[in-house]
């Protein structure tokens, strides 16, 4: 089951939402248990053959992080102690490897849970995390729905400081909602339409070389607002069960530099490689040839992340690539730049670095970039290219719009406008949205979210 | 003191017992979901050969994006009959996937186009519905059918067979 589906938004979320509520705060075992459940279900409505691993991971990785929990740091307990954590990391990892790396049916959301369940193991390890044993919390960590199939990657330790505190009053409800409905829109109306423009596009056999430049554009812009409106989304159902998320993603394609696209790109992956590989190999406080030796594999890590192709570990040394430049070569010089051409040269490079992920094969991407500069002999453009951008002007230019804040800020001017709030049109905006969205729904195929195949 | 030790004895036993139960599950994936060399055309034929294609009419690229929201380019092979008329429910859709990942994508649009077309019907078109009802999904590796027709059970197994 997706978020953006009419049995998910008018089933599913009504009811696991009703049940929750009803249930008072004070019997907080009770409404975790239901949680529970219902990530369960949701599992299941989407991957049944695929709880039984799941289930066995996540019974696995509490087990382990009791071990560890229990073992001493010091002496020969110490030693057993780290065994423990190694044996865990290693058996999640060799798991998530065998499944991307063969060609099994990927369980979905495995490259997601894989990450929280290494995260549990280390945050008990490492000490960051309090944990009392209780197998509703590490199970809730772990299989709580909204993050479960694409995250956010939320750590233990930040997750478990909600778990352990009351809930007795949810204050998050309406933003949850507001999150909720923007990423319904960016998914429905945005990421979708994209998809069917790019679509026309990447199935022509030859193009000029501006259809290929808009074939990008397009994929660029469907793949964030898939992914950030998944991301919303999640966040804004995690909030509506009375849970904080941090965002996902704060306007990437406004960054002026691939340093700070990755500070603002999938901001939990990010952070989950920073916590727990770049910052236990030393981070930045060590000598140079070992920071370029850390941020090196933490690049190469996140492209064998994504997935099993080449295309993968080459954009990730990609991106890498521009990161240890940024760092190690270009530095502050770059500030002479204008902002606007840095934020223009950043998406330059991210949209480039997408079509290694659009594409089959290395030599397909580079064929396509060679398409870009008219290699298939029909000029920068031709009526095609008319065809294509004419057709999809009025969305492109949504897209872009969106890609900033301006509509939150307008929204903003229009409803706190003067001394008083104005809720009234705030929620008759979110209403109006969400009919919107769901006459799309009704009327359209199903379409599956671009970030589960990782 | 002894009460530890033996908690921890206990919890490497069960870890362990754990660990031969992903890797059984494993074993078992292997061996259940085996990648087939059949070759596309052989496949369809052999589907085609149990199935009343006179109701039907090839679908093209487009229609197949339509229909299903699958993008042909993604896999190696994809081939979709579907109903000459609008009171028909007869189809076939045939999917060799690149990779196996995409076995999901491709279930769940099999199972949305089914939803659809049984929603169409619901109501009217009782014969429809109850063919759409005992239609077939099945997903074997890197092939895929879904068939709703007369004989969609006898069809189905033909595929099996094929692969």
């Amino acid at each position: 089951m997706t978020f953006s589906t009419l049995s998910f938004i008018f089933i599913f979320l009504p009811v696991s939402l009703l049940v929750y509520h009803l249930i008072p705060a004070r019997r907080s075992v009770w409404r975790k248990a239901a949680l529970l459940i219902f990530s369960v279900l949701f599992y299941v409505w989407g991957d049944a053959p695929s709880l039984v691993v799941l289930l066995i991971s996540v019974l696995f990785n509490y087990v382990s992080g009791q071990q560890i929990r229990m073992l001493s740091s010091e002496g020969q307990e110490g030693l057993r102690r780290k065994a423990a954590v190694i044996t865990a990391a290693a058996v999640d990892v060799a798991v998530l490897g065998i499944f991307k790396y063969s060609r099994l049916a990927l369980p979905v959301g495995i490259s997601f849970y894989t990450f929280s369940s290494l995260s549990y193991i280390f945050d008990i390890y490492y000490g960051r995390a309090e944990d009392d044993g209780n197998i509703l919390n590490e199970m809730l960590y772990i299989l709580f729905f909204p993050k479960l199939i694409s995250g956010p990657i939320m750590q233990y330790k930040d997750f478990r400081e909600q778990l352990v505190q009351s809930t007795a009053k949810n204050r998050y409800f309406a933003s949850g909602m507001h999150l909720f409905i923007i990423g319904l829109f960016k998914k429905v109306l945005l990421a979708d339409n994209l998809s069917t423009a790019f679509h026309q596009i990447s199935s022509l056999s030859q193009m000029a070389g501006l259809t290929a430049w808009l074939g990008m554009i397009f994929y660029s812009l469907e793949l964030y607002f898939d992914f950030s409106g998944y991301s919303d989304m999640a966040i804004g159902l995690a909030e509506m069960f009375g849970f904080r998320m941090e965002k996902n993603f704060n306007f990437p394609y406004l960054s002026d530099g691939v340093t700070d696209f990755w500070r603002r790109w999938h901001i939990s992956l990010g952070a989950w490689f920073r916590d727990y590989v770049y910052i236990p190999m030393g981070g930045n406080r060590c000598s140079r040839e070992k920071q370029f030796r850390n941020l090196a594999v933490v690049w190469i890590l996140t492209g064998l992340w994504h997935g099993n192709t080449l295309n993968f570990l080459f954009w990730g040394i990609y991106h890498g690539f521009f990161v240890i430049l940024e760092k190690f070569a270009i530095g502050q010089k770059r500030l002479s730049i204008p902002k606007w051409a840095r934020i223009l040269l950043t998406d330059l490079i991210a949209f480039v670095g997408w079509i290694f992920f659009f594409t089959p094969s290395i030599g397909a991407a580079f064929r396509y970039i060679g398409q870009m500069f008219g290699t298939d002999g029909l000029g920068f453009a031709n009526s095609a290219s008319v065809y294509y951008l004419t057709n999809n002007l009025v969305l492109l230019i949504l897209a872009v719009i969106c890609c900033g804040p301006l509509l939150t800020k307008l929204h903003d001017a229009l409803v706190y406008r003067g001394s008083r709030n104005r809720m009234y049109v705030s929620a008759a905006l979110h209403v109006v949205l969400l009919i919107f969205c769901v006459a799309n729904m009704v009327g359209a195929t199903y379409s599956t979210f671009l970030y589960f195949r990782f | 003191m002894k009460t530890k030790s033996m908690r921890l004895t206990a919890l490497e036993i069960v870890k362990w017992i754990l660990v031969a139960l992903i890797a059984a599950f494993l074993i078992h994936s292997f061996t259940g979901n085996r990648i087939s060399k059949a070759d596309f055309d052989t496949v369809w034929d052999a589907v085609s050969a149990d199935a009343d294609m006179s109701k039907m009419q090839e679908g093209s690229n487009q229609m197949i994006r339509r229909l299903y929201g699958l993008d042909p380019a993604q896999f190696d092979g994809i081939r979709l009959y579907y109903p000459k008329t609008n009171m028909g429910a007869e189809e076939i859709l045939l999917v060799r996937m690149k990779d196996t990942k995409d076995q999901e994508t491709v279930k769940s649009a099999m199972e949305s186009r089914k939803k659809t077309q049984m929603n169409n019907f619901n109501g009217y078109g009782t014969y429809q519905y109850a063919m759409l009802e005992k239609s077939v999904i099945s997903i074997r590796g890197n092939y895929a059918l879904f068939v709703s027709a007369d004989n969609a059970a006898a069809i189905g197994q033909a595929f099996a067979n094929a692969l």
